[in-house]
């Protein structure tokens, strides 16, 4: 399924873009979070957060053609 | 309260009198007064909450005047405390300001914001932040927490039993850099300050408001929302433990 993913705060840094799209082959969040995680291995250690369709998801929720994809990471600081 | 002082924001629709009076016996316990805690205590004390809790056992540094309101050169070195409760009595000398000079841990947490209307994040840490998010929850106080680093902030406020609350969400753990070690773009903290104050006021006001995290990023001036929904199987706001 094509996936249209973006990035929110240091992950547009890290990843170099704000949104790509993605040819996925897996089914939920936890697999696209792999993919992802190959392509822009920074991002694991900044920990990763995940919305589809603006809502936020866990690991667990299932994908759909043509979703959109939040990725972005829990900003520390003050 | 002087109706002169607050016309302007009285005339708005929002606020209007009844929410100036609600401000106004407001008392908002502020942890942390560094970027986002003073930039926030200043909107505070300018729109007219009634009392000020601040909570810091920092000094001001020199590399803190480029971001952190409240400050000026002559505070360098000296207690961040006192010398917000002293910037802020000239901005507003009716509203009261109570100092904390205590660093807050687990042990502690909940005596710091005891009869608070709403809890403020200004830490740098989610350790604190956890912390703050579990003793709100468990005083079913409201709680708005506030990040920046670098161009971005993000904006959590938790309303117990109502929204998420920060361990519905999940955050994974991450590699936490520091303001002065990576960078911090002072129009970052201003722009979270005044999404974390705007909601806030919100929820002082009464306004029924739903999850989200704002995400706001200072260099493409853009703010991002994402909905979020409570986990009823949360750890610490679950309905088993309600
Ligand atoms: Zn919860």
């Amino acid at each position: 399924m094509k996936l249209s993913v973006r990035y929110f705060a240091m992950f547009t840094e890290v990843t170099g873009t704000s949104n790509e799209i993605l040819e996925f082959e897996g089914t939920n969040i936890m697999q696209l979070k792999k993919v992802i995680n190959d392509l822009h291995p920074e991002l694991s250690r900044k920990g990763m957060m995940v919305a589809v369709n603006e809502r936020y998801s866990d690991d667990s929720t299932i994908l759909a053609e043509g979703d959109t994809v939040a990725i972005f990471p829990p900003v520390s600081g003050g | 309260m002087n109706i002169n002082r607050y016309s302007g924001q009285i005339a708005l629709r929002e606020i209007s009198i009844s929410g100036q009076k609600k401000l106004s016996q407001s008392m908002v316990t502020i942890v942390g007064i560094g970027g986002n805690g003073s930039v926030s205590a200043e909107l505070f004390a300018r729109m007219g909450i009634g009392k000020l809790r601040i909570v810091d056992d920092d000094v001001v540094r020199e590399n803190n005047l480029h971001r952190q309101f409240l400050y000026g050169e002559s505070s360098v070195g000296k207690q961040k405390v006192v010398e917000a409760a002293g910037a802020l009595k000239l901005i507003n000398r009716e509203m009261q300001v109570e100092v904390v000079n205590k660093h807050l841990d687990a042990e502690n947490v909940s005596g710091i914001i005891e009869g608070s209307s709403l809890v403020y994040d200004g830490t740098d840490n989610f350790a604190a932040r956890f912390a703050l998010n579990r003793a709100c929850v468990k005083l079913g106080i409201p709680f708005v927490m506030t990040s920046s680093l670098q161009y971005w902030g993000e904006v959590i406020p938790v309303v117990p039993g109502k929204t998420a609350c920060l361990d519905c969400l999940n955050i994974p753990k991450m590699e936490e850099g520091s303001c002065s070690q990576i960078g911090i773009f002072p129009p970052a903290v201003s722009m979270t300050a005044s999404i974390g104050v705007s909601t806030s006021v919100s929820i002082l006001m009464g306004s029924e408001i739903t999850g989200f995290i704002k995400i706001a990023d200072s260099l493409k001036n853009t703010v991002e929302t994402i909905e979020t929904q409570r986990n009823p199987d949360c750890r610490t706001c679950g309905n088993k433990l309600r």
